[in-house]
C-alpha cells in the first residue's frame, strides 16, 4: 500500500502526537514523583519508597523520550535540527541532569563515595524540578515562536538570546507544567501508597493543592492565548510538494492559535475535557478513589498535551523573527520513501511498545506486593 | 561561514560525547550474551554456581547498562545541537535507522531491564531466562541499526540530492539496508565487543584468583570467558573489516593511509569531482531561480553526485563559484587524510592488540579448559592484559572516523559544513557543564564497579 505524501505527513503528525502523549504520561511519572521528593521524602525510608515506586520503570520512561526525539529527527529532520540547535542553551541543563538521574535512581545508596552520599538525593530532586520547569519554558516558547531564520541553503541561524526564552508567557507555561506533573506524580503515589496512612494523607494534600493550582494556571494560560500572537499560513498549502519551508508565506496575529477551534468547534472538547478531568481528579482523590483518580489524572495530562498540539497544527516550530522560515508539517517532513518506511516500522512497533510499557508497570506493581521489597542484589 | 573555533569546539564536543558513550557499549553487548549463557547453564545443570555467576556479572552489566543509556541520551540530542546542518542535510536517511533502533532494540532492552534487575526472586526461573535472552537479542539488534547509520556515513548508498528541499533523500530502502559497509562494520564491531567483554571478565576473575587461587566462581568465569573469547576473536580477526576495501574514493584514500602507501595518486580523480561539483553548484543556483528547464535539470542530475566535493572549496574560496585552479588543488589536497601516519599506527596497534589477545586467549583456554590449572604468571598477566581489546576497539573507531575526515558523510558532506551556528561562548559554557556532569558520572560509575568487584560477596548468599 502506498500513500500519498499528504496522508503520510498527517499520519506522521498523529503518530508524533501519540508518542508525545505517551512520553508525557510515562516520563511524567518519573518527573512528578522526583518533583515531590523534597516534600514527601523527608525521611530515608520515605524517599526510599518514592524511589522504589519509580525506579524499575524509569528506564522505559526515558526510552519513550528517546523514541520521541528520534521520531522527530526521522520524520521532520529540519524541525529536529532547528529545535536542538536553537534551544541549545535550554536543552543543555535538561540533558546534563538526565545524564546523572539514572545513577541517582538506581544507585543512590550503593556508592560509598562521600560526596555522593551527601548530594545524591539533592541531585535526584533537581532531576525532577529542572527538566519539568525547563520543558514548560520550552513549550511556552514553541507557542510564542522561536527567533530563528533559515537562509537559502537551509542553514539555521538563531537570533535570540538565552534570557529572551524566559518571557512571562513561557514562565506561566512552566508553572502549568510543574503543577500538572506534581499533581500527576502525587496521584500515582497515592495509588501506590496503599494502606500507609501517613503517606497517603500527605500525598493527598499535595495532590489537591497541585490540582487546584493546575486548574487555575491552565485557565490563565488559556485566556492569555486568546491574546497571544498566533501563526497562520497565508499562502496556498501544497501538502504533496517536496519539503521546503521557504516556499510559503506566514502571517502572525493575535488569537490566531484559536483558528483551528473556530474551524472545527468540536476541538473545544479537548481543553474542556482537560479541565473536567482535572476537576474529577480532585474529587476522586479527595474521596480516596485513587485508582479512578489516576485515570482522571492521566486523561487530564493527555488532553493538556493534545490541547497544545491541536492549537499549533499545522505548525511544528513557528519562527517569530522570520515568519516564512516557520516549520509546518507540510513543508519540513522527510521524503515520501522515508516517511513510508518509518510509518510502516512504527505501525508494527508502536502497539508492542505500548503493551510492553503497560506490562512493566504491572510487573513493578507485583514486585511491590510480592516478596521482593528492595533490589535483591544487595541487602546490607 | 562559521568560525574555525566554533567548528573545532563542535567537533570536539561531538567526538567526546560519542566516545564516552562508546566506552560502555562493548561491555553491554558482550555481557548481555554472557549472562544469557550463564543463566541457561543454570537452567540446564541446576548448579548454583552458575546462578551466583549470573548474579554477579549481572550486577556489572547493570552498572554498565545504566551508564550506557545515560550517555546515550546525550548522543540522541547531540546530532541536532552541534550538527544541525548535518541533521537537516542527511536526516532523511541517517535518522531512519536511529528511529527504528530507538523503537525496537533500545526500547525492548529498556523495558526488560527493570524486570531483569528487580525480578530475580519474583519471577519464575524460565521467565527470567527468557527475559535475559531477549535482552541480549535486543542490544544486538540495537547495535545493527546504529551501525547501519554509521556505516552509511562511510558508504552513502541509496541517497540522492533533492534540489527542492536542498538535502539528501533516500532513494532505495533495500539498497540502504543491505549496505555492505554496515554489514561488515556490524560483524566486526559486535564480535570485537564480545572479545572486549570476555577480556574484562577474565581480568576481573584473574584479580580474584590472585587473592584466592581456588576461587570456584573466578575459575569458572575465567574458563568460560577464555573459551568464548577465542571463538569471538577468531571471527573478529577473520572478518577484519572490509569498509576500507570499498570502491569509494574516500575509503580508497583511507586504505592507502592504513597501509602507508602514497595517496597522491587519488588527487586527479578528486579534482575532477570538484570541478563537476562546481558545475552542479552553478546549475543549482539557476534551478533555484525557478528555472525548470528540463535540459538544465538533466545536466544538474549528471553532476549533482559531486556537490559535496564543491563544498570542500569553502575554506579556500568562500563562494565556490569562480574558484581558480589553485583553490581546487588546495581543496583536493584537503580531501586526503590529514594524518596518514597516525592512521597507520593506530591500525597497526589494533592488529597487534588482536594478535596479542589471540595469544593470551589461546594460552588461557589451553591452561584453564584443557590442563585445568592456570599458572600464577598467566593469572598475573591476565589482570594487565584485560584492557588491550578495549583499547583495540577505541583504535578501531579512531581509524574508521579519522580516516574518513574531512568528511562527515563520505563524499557527500564535509564535517565542517555540518556544524550548527552556535556561538563560541555557548560552546565553552556547555563544555564546562559537560566536564562537570561526566566527571560525576564516571566517578560514581567507577566507584560502583570497584565496590562490586572488591567486595563481591555483598548480598550474594552462598558465595
Ligand atoms: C557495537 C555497537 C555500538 C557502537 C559501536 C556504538 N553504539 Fe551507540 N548504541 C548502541 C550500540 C553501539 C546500542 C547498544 O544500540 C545503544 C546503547 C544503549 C542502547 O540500548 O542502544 C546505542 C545507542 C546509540 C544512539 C541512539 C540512537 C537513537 O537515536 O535512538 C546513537 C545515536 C548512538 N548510539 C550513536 C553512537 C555513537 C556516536 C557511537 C560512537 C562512539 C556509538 N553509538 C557507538
Ligand atoms: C587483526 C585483525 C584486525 C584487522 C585486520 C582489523 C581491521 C579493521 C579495519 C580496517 C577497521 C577500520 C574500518 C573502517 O575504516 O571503517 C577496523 C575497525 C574497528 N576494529 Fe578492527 N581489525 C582487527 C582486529 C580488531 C580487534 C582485535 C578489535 C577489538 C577487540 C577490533 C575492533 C575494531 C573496532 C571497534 C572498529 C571500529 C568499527 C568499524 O569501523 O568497523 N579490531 N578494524
Ligand atoms: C567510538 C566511536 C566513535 C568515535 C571515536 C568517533 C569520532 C568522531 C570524530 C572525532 C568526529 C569528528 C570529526 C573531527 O573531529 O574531525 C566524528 C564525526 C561524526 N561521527 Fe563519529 N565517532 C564514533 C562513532 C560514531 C557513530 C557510531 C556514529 C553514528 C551513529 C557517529 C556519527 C558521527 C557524526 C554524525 C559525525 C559528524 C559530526 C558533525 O557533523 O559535527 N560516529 N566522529
Amino acid at each position: 500500500m502506498t500513500l500519498d505524501l499528504e496522508s503520510l505527513r498527517l499520519i506522521g503528525w498523529a503518530l508524533l502526537g501519540v508518542v508525545m502523549v505517551v512520553t508525557v504520561l510515562c516520563e511524567g511519572i518519573t518527573l512528578g514523583v522526583t518533583l515531590l521528593l523534597p516534600l514527601l521524602g523527608t525521611t530515608d525510608r520515605d524517599s526510599r519508597r518514592l524511589i522504589d515506586s519509580i525506579a524499575p520503570a524509569s528506564m522505559v520512561n526515558l526510552a519513550w523520550l528517546v523514541v520521541l526525539v528520534a521520531l522527530l529527527f526521522a520524520a521532520w529532520p529540519i524541525a529536529y535540527a532547528v529545535a536542538m540547535a536553537s534551544l541549545y542553551t535550554l536543552l543543555l541543563p535538561i540533558l546534563l541532569i538526565l545524564l546523572l538521574r539514572p545513577l541517582t535512581l538506581y544507585f543512590l545508596d550503593d556508592c560509598d563515595h562521600v560526596q555522593w552520599r551527601r548530594h545524591g538525593k539533592k541531585l535526584l530532586a533537581a532531576g525532577g524540578l529542572i527538566p519539568a520547569a525547563l520543558l514548560g519554558v520550552l513549550v511556552g516558547n514553541l507557542l510564542k515562536g522561536i527567533p530563528f531564520h533559515l537562509d537559502s541553503d537551509m542553514r539555521i541561524l538563531f537570533l535570540g538570546d538565552f534570557a529572551g526564552l524566559f518571557n512571562p508567557f513561557s514562565l506561566l507555561v512552566a508553572a502549568v507544567c510543574l503543577a500538572l506533573l506534581a499533581m500527576y506524580g502525587g496521584v500515582f503515589l497515592q495509588l501506590r501508597a496503599g494502606d500507609d496512612d501517613g503517606m497517603q494523607q500527605q500525598t493527598k494534600a499535595i495532590v489537591l493543592r497541585a490540582g487546584l493550582a493546575f486548574l487555575v494556571l491552565f485557565a490563565a494560560a488559556g485566556l492569555w492565548i486568546t491574546h497571544l500572537e498566533g501563526y497562520h499560513i497565508n499562502s496556498e498549502v501544497l501538502p504533496n510538494d517536496a519539503s521546503n519551508p521557504l516556499a510559503k508565506f506566514v502571517k502572525r496575529g493575535e488569537g490566531l492559535w484559536l483558528d483551528n477551534y473556530e474551524h472545527q468547534p468540536l476541538l473545544w472538547s479537548i481543553p474542556v475535557l482537560a479541565f473536567l478531568a482535572g476537576l474529577a481528579m480532585l474529587g476522586l482523590s479527595k474521596w480516596d478513589k485513587a485508582y479512578f483518580a489516576m485515570i482522571a489524572a492521566a486523561l487530564c495530562v493527555t488532553m493538556t498535551v493534545l490541547t497544545f498540539g491541536v492549537s499549533m497544527f499545522p505548525f511544528l516550530l513557528p519562527s517569530n523573527i522570520s515568519l516564512n522560515s516557520s516549520l509546518t508539517i507540510w513543508d519540513s517532513s522527510a521524503s515520501q520513501l522515508t516517511l513510508q518506511s518509518l510509518l510502516s516500522a512504527m505501525a508494527f512497533a508502536l502497539p508492542l511498545m505500548l503493551v510492553c510499557s503497560r506490562w512493566v508497570y504491572c510487573a513493578v506493581d507485583c514486585t511491590e506486593q510480592g516478596n521482593v521489597a528492595v533490589e535483591p542484589a544487595e541487602p546490607e | 561561514m562559521i568560525s574555525e573555533t566554533v567548528i573545532e569546539l563542535s567537533r570536539w564536543q561531538f567526538a567526546i560525547t560519542a566516545m564516552l558513550h562508546f566506552l560502555f557499549i562493548p561491555l553491554t553487548l558482550g555481557l548481555a550474551l554472557f549472562l544469557a549463557l550463564l543463566e541457561s547453564m543454570y537452567a540446564v545443570t541446576g548448579q548454583p554456581i552458575y546462578k551466583t555467576m549470573a548474579r554477579f556479572w549481572g550486577r556489572i552489566f547493570t552498572i554498565n547498562f545504566v551508564l550506557a543509556v545515560a550517555t546515550r541520551i546525550i548522543v540522541v540530542f547531540q546530532f541536532g545541537m552541534t550538527g544541525s546542518y548535518f541533521s537537516h542535510y542527511v536526516g532523511d536517511i541517517f535518522a531512519l535507522p536511529l528511529a527504528i533502533e530507538a523503537s525496537s532494540g533500545f526500547f525492548l532492552a529498556a523495558v526488560l531491564f527493570g524486570p531483569y534487575w528487580f525480578g530475580w526472586e519474583k519471577m519464575g526461573q524460565k521467565q527470567h531466562l527468557l527475559l535475559t535472552w531477549l535482552m541480549a537479542l535486543a542490544v544486538n539488534v540495537s547495535a545493527f541499526w546504529v551501525l547501519l547509520a554509521n556505516g552509511w556515513m562511510q558508504n552513502p548508498v541509496a541517497a540522492s540530492f533533492n534540489y527542492q528541499s536542498y538535502r539528501m533523500e533516500l532513494t532505495d530502502l533495500d539498497l540502504f539496508v543491505s549496505n555492505p559497509a554496515a554489514l561488515a562494520k556490524y560483524l566486526h564491531t559486535v564480535t570485537a565487543s564480545y572479545v572486549t567483554a570476555m577480556a574484562t571478565v577474565m581480568g576481573i576473575s584473574a584479580y580474584w584468583l590472585r587473592k584466592q587461587p581456588r576461587d570456584q566462581m573466578a575459575l569458572k568465569s575465567f574458563n568460560w570467558a577464555a573459551a568464548m573469547g577465542v571463538a569471538m576473536l577468531g571471527v573478529t580477526i577473520g572478518l577484519g573489516d572490509t569498509t576500507p576495501m570499498l570502491d569509494h574514493p574516500v575509503q580508497q584514500a583511507k586504505l592507502a593511509a592504513l597501509q602507508a602507501r602514497p595517496v597522491a595518486a587519488l588527487l586527479p580523480n578528486i579534482e575532477t569531482r570538484i570541478r563537476s561539483g562546481i558545475k552542479a553548484y552553478a546549475l543549482l543556483q539557476d534551478l533555484r531561480d525557478d528555472n525548470k528547464d528540463p535540459q538544465l535539470l538533466a545536466e544538474f542530475e549528471a553532476h549533482k553526485a559531486n556537490l559535496g566535493y564543491a563544498m570542500l572549496l569553502t575554506p579556500f574560496h568562500k563562494t565556490i563559484l569562480g574558484a581558480e585552479d589553485r583553490h581546487i588543488s588546495l581543496a583536493a589536497q584537503s580531501a586526503l587524510p590529514a594524518y596518514p601516519g597516525l592512521l597507520h599506527w593506530a591500525y597497526l596497534f589494533m592488529i597487534a592488540a588482536g594478535a596479542l589477545s589471540m595469544l593470551w586467549f589461546l594460552l588461557a583456554g589451553l591452561y584453564s579448559v584443557v590442563i585445568k590449572a592456570v599458572p600464577a604468571w598467566l593469572v598475573n598477566f591476565s589482570v594487565y592484559l584485560a584492557p588491550i581489546p578495549w583499547l583495540a576497539c577505541i583504535a578501531g573507531w579512531f581509524v574508521a572516523e579519522l580516516g574518513k575526515q574531512p568528511w562527515a558523510i563520505a563524499g557527500v558532506l564535509p564535517t565542517f559544513m555540518g556544524v550548527s551556528s552556535l556561538s563560541a561562548a555557548e560552546l565553552v559554557v556547555s563544555a564546562m557543564g559537560y566536564v562537570c556532569a561526566y566527571t560525576v558520572l564516571l566517578l560514581v560509575g567507577f566507584c560502583l564497579l570497584r565496590q562490586s568487584i572488591v567486595n563481591r560477596n555483598i548480598g550474594l548468599p552462598g558465595v
